[in-house]
Formats: C-alpha cells, structure tokens, sequence
C-alpha cells in the first residue's frame, strides 16, 4: 500500500493569460503504485491532461505557473527539478502517450528512426554500448514492433507515419513509450481518436506489455467504458479537483459521489433503484476562470447542502481504499 | 531479404520523383509561356510606337518600315504572337538600339557574373537567415530576438543603392578592407579561364590560388549587399515555423521521449522548419535578381542586372524585355529545384 | 473574421506593448503630414528653395544651416528631400490601394466562384509571381517612358497577383461559413454576396499586409526613379537624388546617403507598423 511509484500531493496549477488566471488542478492528491493502472476519469477540460503535463514537466510556463504542491517520484519531488533533470527522467522514469497519434509522430522520420531513438536514449542511461552499436539498437525495433504487433516489422521500419492507420501510429506510439522500460507511463486518451474494434485491441496490447514491462500506468479517458476494461483503481476528477476514488470494482458497484453517480447514471443504494441508461447532468462544466465556490460541482448536484457552497470538501476516505470529496460522506 | 525490400523501396520513390518532376517541368513551360505573352504584351501593345522603339530614335523612316515588315507590325495580334514567340525560341531576341548588340549576346555574356552572385548572395542568406531565426525562436521575446527582428526589418525596408553605398563607403574608403572597387576581379590578376563562367569555381577547379582570392574579395560584398536584403525574409519565416514546429504534437513527443534539448530543437523542429524556407526559394531568388539590377551597377559588377540597369536608363526596351525573360527563366528553374529539394525532405509529398 | 470593439481594444492594447510598431507608426504619421503640409504650403514650408541653383554653396557638409549639407549645385538636400515627400506618398499609396481594389475584386471573385474562373486567376497570378517585381516594373516603366503615373501603373502591373491570392485564400475560407450559407438560402446574388459579406470580412489580413506594403511600394519606386523613370528635374524626387550623388560618394556623402537614408526610414516605419500590425493579429500572442 505504501510502495507509491509517484505521489501527488496538493498540486495546484492555474493558467495566466490576457483573458484572465484558469484554476486548471485544485490541491490535487494522487498516488499511484508499483505495476497497478489507474484510470483517471472525467469530462474534458477538468484537468486530467494538466496533471499528466505536470508530471511530465511539459507545461507551457508561462502561462501555467505551479502555485503548491509536489510531485513525489523516486523519492524527489519532481517540480524542484531544472529542465536538465527532467530530461533524464522523462523516457526511463516516466513516459508518456497522446492522443492524436499522427501529429504526436514527425512526419519527416520514419518511424524505425523515431523509435531507435528512444531504444538509444534507454541504452545511453544504461551505459550499454553508448547507444553507438546500430545493429543492436536495429534489432531492438525489430523486437518492439514485433511485440506490438506490427507485421513485418523490417520494413515497417522503413515507413514513414502517414502510411500507417491510426491504430498502427499508436501502437508504434506505446512502443516508443515503453522501449525505455519506464516505471510510470502516462497515457493521455490514447484510444479516443480510435474505432472501437481497434480502441480493443490498443487496450489488450496495453494491459499485456505493461505487465511484461513492469510498468504502472496512469490511464486518462473521458470513457468510463474503456478505463473499467483496464483499470485497476479509479480516480474521478470534476473542475481541476479528485472528487473519488477507489479500486475499479467498487467505484462502479458502488459509486459514492454524486458526479460519479451521475456519470454512470445510477442511483443511490439506499433508493433501491438502479438505471441502466446514462444520465445527462444538467448544467455545464464551469468556466475554469470562474469556478464556483465551495465544491465546484455545487451548481449541478441533485444533493446540495447549504455547506456546499461555501466549503471546499476534502477527500476522506470511506472504506478501505475508497475516497470521496463530499460533504455527505464526513459526518 | 531486408536487402531486396530496401531496394524496391527505392525504385518505387525514384518512379514517383521522376513523374513528380515531369509534371513540374510541364508546369513550369506553361508559366514561361505565359511570362512570353505578357512580355509580348509589354512591347507590343503597352509602348505606344513599338517600331520607333525597338528601331531606336534615330532611326530613318526606311528602318522603321523595315522593322514594321520584319515584326509584322500591322499583323492582326495572333500572328504577332506567333511570330514572336518563333523568334524567342529560335534566340531571336532583338537588338539593343544603345550599343548595337543583339540581346541574347550580351545577355548570354553577362549571366555567368549574375549567376555567380546570386548564387553567393543566396548562400550567404541561408548560412546567416537560418541561425538568426532559429536563435530567435529558441529565445523568443528576449533581447536577442528583438535585435533579430530590427535586424531584419531593416534589411527588408532597405533600398538596395544604400546598402550597396554604405557597403561601398564604409569597406572600400574608410576602412580600406578591400582593394580596388569595382569588378569581379583585381585588375592585376588573370581570370581563370570559362569552364563554368563562374569565376570563384573556375578558379579551384584550376589551381589558380590568386585568381580564387581575388574574385572571393570582391564576391563578398556585393553578395552581402544583395543578401542584406532579403535577410530579414529568411530569418522572420525560419523564425514563425520553428516557433510552430516548437508548439507542435511530435515535439512534446520528442520531449516525452527525454531527448537533449539540442536534438530536439535540430533534428525534430528544424528539419520540419526549413520545409517554408524552401518553398520560398524562387521567391528569393526573384528579389534577388530584381536587387541586382541596383546592386550590380553600384559595384560594377559586369552582370545581366548592371546591363539592364544601363539600359533602362536610356529607355531601351528590346535590353530590358530580355533580361526579363531570362530573369523569368532563371526563377522558373529556382522552383524546380525548390520543389525537387522539398520532396526529399518532406516524404509526404512525392509518395502518393 | 469581422471587427468589433473588444477585438479593437485588445489589439490596441498589444499594440501598444510593442515600441518598435509604436516609432514606426510615429514615423508613418510624420511622413503623410508631411507630405500634406508640402501639397498645402509649397516651397514656403522648408527653409531654401529646392530649385535654385547657388554653385558658391555646392558641396557644403551637413551642418546647422544645412542639415543635410548642399548638393553640387548649392541646393539644400533637406528642403529638397521635405519637398519631395508627397511624390513617393502618392506613388507608395497609389500603388497599393489600386492593388488592393484590383486584386481584392478579382481574388474574392475568383475564390468564391471557384472552378474555371478560379482556375484561370491562379495560372494568372503564377505567371506574375515568376518574374522579378522589379524587372518587371523596369520593362513596364521603360515601355511607357517618363513621369509619376507610369511609375504607379508600371508596379501596379506585377503588384494586384498578391491581393489577388491573398483575397482568393480568405475567400476560400469564408465560402463554407455559416452566415455565407444563410445569405445563399435568402437567395442573394453571387455579386452581393461577394460584395457585402466576402470581402467586408476578408478586409483584416489584407489590410495588414497592405500596411506593410505601402513601404515595400516607396522603395520600388525608388529604384525606378533612380533609374531615371518617374519625376524628371529639376524636380526632386529621392531616388533620383541618390543617384545624381552617387558619382560624389567619396568626397560628399551625403548627397547620396541621407536621401537614401530618408527612405529607409519610411520605408522602416511602415515595415515595423505592419509588422507590429500582424503581430498583434495573430492569436497566439493572445494568450
């Protein structure tokens, strides 16, 4: 329980522009163990890409600025890190995956080239071979196509990403990400832009090679239905906050907070009804620039209190494993 | 059997270039037919007594006639036409009323010299315009860029006699750098002999060390000159598109990667940079080929912009139209190439 | 992309930010005033008479009596360069605005059209895009002979393609708007649509690059008056000054130098006021 691969703790990071400060992450808190997936959850634009940039140390500053917080991987708290010291983690420590496959690649290298080059990064921190002995990086693609299941990967090697279909680009995608053998692997809606019968096959390919790799994995989707098939815990975000958390059984068994409810469109326990069809919320995602007071999804929950409005909701936790952020839950 | 896959790789790319290149060379006869009637156009239609001018103002009303009869004057416009382009075709380019010459001669004499300088002006723009706009992107809104930007600006507001005068004022009698002034080469020194008309190369390819120092001192400034003022083009594109290829998806790929910022910077974001720059070739060579008609003069150097310099000033048109045409034909070629140069960069064009 | 008032103020605000665009703006002012004031006043408003000639003052260095020094026939350079203002004013804002009606009209039409028509205009603008401007303007010039209007017409020649493709692309992007659509199903004509909806919304990056231009337009004609075309003496015009001095460089300067410098100053401040102009447009630099 306590063998955290990375640790977030009350991040918050807003966004400066000439229309006024975006509250993008609010006190975030998330921690993620060894080879376990967590699927964080939400609607687009609550955060989810901000906390994975984060990570990654790939926001735009300016105009996102870090306000609190840290981000504990390795033992460092990974925002001290000058962009030099970023660089060597990114790759080996923690890698990441996008959604957009075909702007993610250059579509001036082919993608043997694009992928020999994490295979050389991963050899340089090794102090294998310095990276210099082509053959052995050569034979390293092979394999790693191969493992994604790339047919003929000797002269797939040879092509160059606007050949390929989406499903391909992305595979190749997690082989650059997981090449380097990282401890933590960010996936940034990677099966959005795919058809369903390829969304599947993605999530397969994802769930074996990070077991074989030994690799956690943060698993970003809007799509409950995709991150159910691979996650192993759940976290639910609303507004730049963490509203609950919890092992992926329970959280759709038993979904605590109100937007989780809402977002499954299912009801309380204690009414004893449960729908099958998905429920629309009423209202709409607020304007990062001018989030409501107190719990931010206030406005829209069929639950509100007079607290709710003024006080911002921490996450406790429930059960074992299980946290939510509301004012129902810590009394 | 990697090999043979290879191989047939590259056949296949090679069919496709070769068909991308035939259909350029197509388009680009058509443009240059087109060049040929709105120059026909010029000195036809637009001049008001195109005998008088092509026969020169001193001319007798008998060589007027017979210039009336040699191009069919008083023929309805198609025929005109037809007549003229036969001529174009066949280096029937007229005769220059102030020095007597047919126009394809002199041209043909003085085009090596422009060549060679703006090949020169050319290079000197990528080897200074590229870093120039990559450093300013790297370190946008800082003081470098804002120097960059004012650096540039002022090349491209520049007109070319000043800078040409200044150059000319500031090396040659203040600071006394240069010897001589004008030319292509020192008075004192042979030039190489014609194997490509380009004295710097002829030179090397002789082993005729004084020769190649002499034409490189007096290359340089010109060609900065001429350079100078299409600087600030090169430098503001190679500036937007980095800072779009550093914006872009495959970058923060490439960082996500944990690849050295360096590598990142010129391999990923360049390379996808210098596609803009590219295209634009031809229309750098165009300004380059306009300044030279100013820039030649100034420095007297014995080129097609000089010679059509001199003949506009005493109104000679049958000169100018030439050095139109061949300037015409010259960018024309430039595209080609700017177009053959883009498809190995960017494989997304030619393999289709 | 159409104008309003929050669009106005941001962008003035960005402008404002920028003090290059802001002396290239206060040199742009200076240059249209003072063109007016010579058009208004004559040769009352500079300090000698730009036409007589005093060979006992030839030659003198720029000094407080002269600012830009005398040329070798004892005129002041700075009452002619002042006098000769309005010329490159009317031939830079000549060009660029027949250009710009010209090439708008017909790019919008052809874009919006399409097909054919758009056809032929793109294989149009092709062929003026291959020859040098400037060689071009030099044939042209030649062709018609001396004097201000062929100047104009000799530029505006090879100068409408460019609004021409630049009208066309916005064109092209408008065609398939919303409101476009709307004013199809009113069953407006093809004409108004072009006319009331296309080419209002087009006017911003035109109208930029129009900016800039009119720069690029004053150092055009320059090396055409240079070249002996355009205004002819005793009339000053600034090229022709530099080049009247260019035989003197070595013992006065600044017969050649400071016209040529007046030029590269206007031509300067429309080159940074665009160039800010553009800047502020682009909605990056927003953020």
């Amino acid at each position: 329980m306590t063998d955290h691969i990375i640790q977030v703790n009350e991040l918050s990071v807003v966004f400066e522009t000439l229309q006024g400060r975006y509250s993008a992450l609010d006190k975030v808190d998330l921690a993620i163990n060894k080879s376990e997936v967590v699927g964080l959850v939400g609607e687009s634009g609550c955060g989810k890409s901000t906390l994975a940039l984060a990570i990654m140390g790939l926001l735009p500053r300016p105009p996102a600025k870090v306000l609190s917080g840290c981000i504990m991987f390795n033992g460092t708290n990974l925002l001290t890190y000058t962009e030099k010291e970023m660089e060597k983690v990114r790759g080996t420590g923690i890698s990441m995956i996008f959604q957009e496959p075909l702007t993610s690649l250059n579509p001036l290298f082919t993608i043997g080239d694009q992928l020999s080059e994490t295979i050389r990064i991963k050899m340089q921190r090794q102090n294998e071979h310095d990276g210099r002995d082509e053959k052995k990086v050569r034979a390293e693609v092979v394999e790693w196509l191969k493992r994604v299941d790339l047919a003929d990967p000797e002269s797939a090697m040879e092509r160059y990403p606007h050949e390929w279909s989406g499903g391909m680009r992305q595979r190749v995608m997690i082989a650059m990400a997981l090449a380097a053998k990282p401890s933590l692997m960010l996936a940034d809606e990677p099966t959005s832009a795919l058809d369903v019968t390829t969304q599947a096959q993605i999530l397969t390919l994802v769930k074996s090679l990070v077991r074989e790799v030994k690799a956690s994995v943060l698993f970003i989707s809007h799509d409950l239905a995709v991150v159910a098939q691979i996650a192993d815990r759940v976290a639910v975000m609303y507004a730049g906050m963490v509203m609950e958390e919890a092992p992926v059984n329970e959280i759709f068994e038993n979904p605590l907070h109100p937007y989780t409810q809402s977002l499954m469109g299912a009801f309380p326990k204690e009414t004893g009804v449960r729908k099958a069809r998905l429920e629309t919320i009423p209202g709409s995602v607020p304007n990062l620039a001018r989030i409501p007071p107190g719990c931010p999804f206030h406005p829209r929950c069929k639950f509100v209190k007079d607290q709710c409005s003024t006080a911002r909701p921490g996450l406790r936790e429930t059960s074992p494993g299980h946290k939510v952020a509301c004012v129902m839950y810590t009394q | 059997m990697l090999e043979t896959v290879t191989k047939r790789k590259s056949t296949i790319r090679l069919k496709t270039l070769v068909r991308f290149t035939l259909k350029r060379i197509l388009f680009s006869i058509g443009v240059l037919l087109g060049v040929a009637f709105v120059t026909f156009v010029i000195s036809r239609v637009i001049v008001p007594n195109p005998a008088r001018v092509w026969a020169g103002p001193k001319a007798s009303s008998e060589t007027i006639a017979a210039f009336v009869a040699r191009f069919h004057l008083n023929d309805p416009f198609y025929v005109q036409f037809y007549y003229y382009l036969n001529d174009l075709l066949h280096g029937n380019w007229g005769v220059s009323p102030s020095s007597g010459q047919p126009v394809l001669n002199s041209i043909a004499i003085y085009l090596p010299a422009t060549i060679e300088l703006t090949i020169a002006a050319i290079i000197m723009t990528v080897l200074i315009g590229i870093p120039l706009g990559v450093v300013a992107a790297t370190n946008k809104d800082k003081s470098v860029d804002h120097l960059s930007r004012l650096f540039s600006l002022s090349g491209v507001a520049s007109p070319p006699f000043l800078a040409a005068l200044l150059l000319q004022l500031i090396f040659f009698y203040y600071l006394k750098l240069f010897p001589d002034s004008g030319g292509r080469i020192s008075l004192s020194v042979t030039p190489p002999p014609t194997i490509t008309g380009l004295f710097t190369v002829d030179s090397l390819v002789t082993g005729n060390w004084a020769a190649f120092i002499s034409s490189i001192q007096h290359l340089i400034l010109p060609s900065f000159a001429l350079a100078f003022l299409i600087l600030g083009l090169m430098s503001r594109l190679v500036r937007a598109s980095m800072l779009e290829a550093l914006m872009s998806d495959y970058v923060r790929t490439a960082k996500a990667k944990g690849l050295r910022r360096r590598l990142v910077i010129y391999k990923h974001a360049l390379r996808n940079a210098l596609t803009q720059p590219v295209t634009a070739l031809s229309l750098y060579v165009a300004y380059t080929l306009g300044g030279s008609v100013v820039i030649e003069s100034i420095f007297s150097w014995p080129g097609v912009g000089r010679y059509a310099a001199q003949a506009a000033m005493v109104f000679d048109l049958p000169a100018v139209m030439g050095t139109t045409i061949i300037f015409t034909i010259c960018v024309v070629l430039a595209n080609l190439v700017a177009d053959i140069l883009l498809s190995v960069i960017d494989p997304r064009i030619h393999l289709r | 992309m159409s104008i309003d008032r929050k669009e106005i103020a941001l962008t003035l605000d960005v402008l404002r930010r920028d003090r290059l665009a802001i002396g290239g703006i206060g040199v742009v002012v200076l240059f249209i005033l003072t063109s007016f004031a010579v058009l208004i006043f004559g040769n009352s408003l500079v300090p000698y008479d730009p036409t007589v000639v005093n060979i006992s003052a030839a030659f003198q260095a720029p000094s407080l009596q002269h600012l830009f020094g005398t040329d070798n026939l004892g005129r002041d350079i700075f009452s002619r360069c002042v006098v000769a203002a309005p010329i490159d004013a009317e031939i830079g804002f000549s060009i660029v605005l027949v250009s710009v009606l010209i090439g708008g009209i017909v790019g919008s039409w052809a874009g919006y059209v399409g097909g054919r028509v758009d056809e032929i205009l793109m294989r149009i603008t092709d062929i003026f895009i291959a020859v040098p401007t400037l060689v071009l303007a030099v044939a042209v010039g030649v062709a018609l002979g001396p004097g201000i209007e062929h100047v104009i017409e000799a530029n505006l020649v090879g100068w409408w393609p460019v609004y021409a493709r630049l009208a066309r692309a916005g064109a092209l992007s408008l065609k398939e708007s919303q409101f476009i659509e709307a004013a199809k199903v009113a069953g407006l004509a093809r004409f108004k649509i072009i006319i009331k909806h296309i080419i209002p919304n087009n006017i911003s990056p035109i109208l930029v690059y129009a900016t800039l231009d009119i720069g690029n337009a004053i150092l055009y004609a320059s090396v055409l008056s240079y070249l002996g075309m355009g205004a002819q003496p005793p009339q000053a015009e600034w090229g022709r000054m530099v080049f009247d001095g260019q035989v003197y460089l070595t013992n006065a300067w600044w017969m050649s130098i400071l016209p040529g410098l007046v030029i590269f100053t206007v031509a300067l401040g429309f080159n940074l006021f665009g160039d800010g102009l553009r800047d502020t447009l682009d909605p990056r630099y927003r953020k």
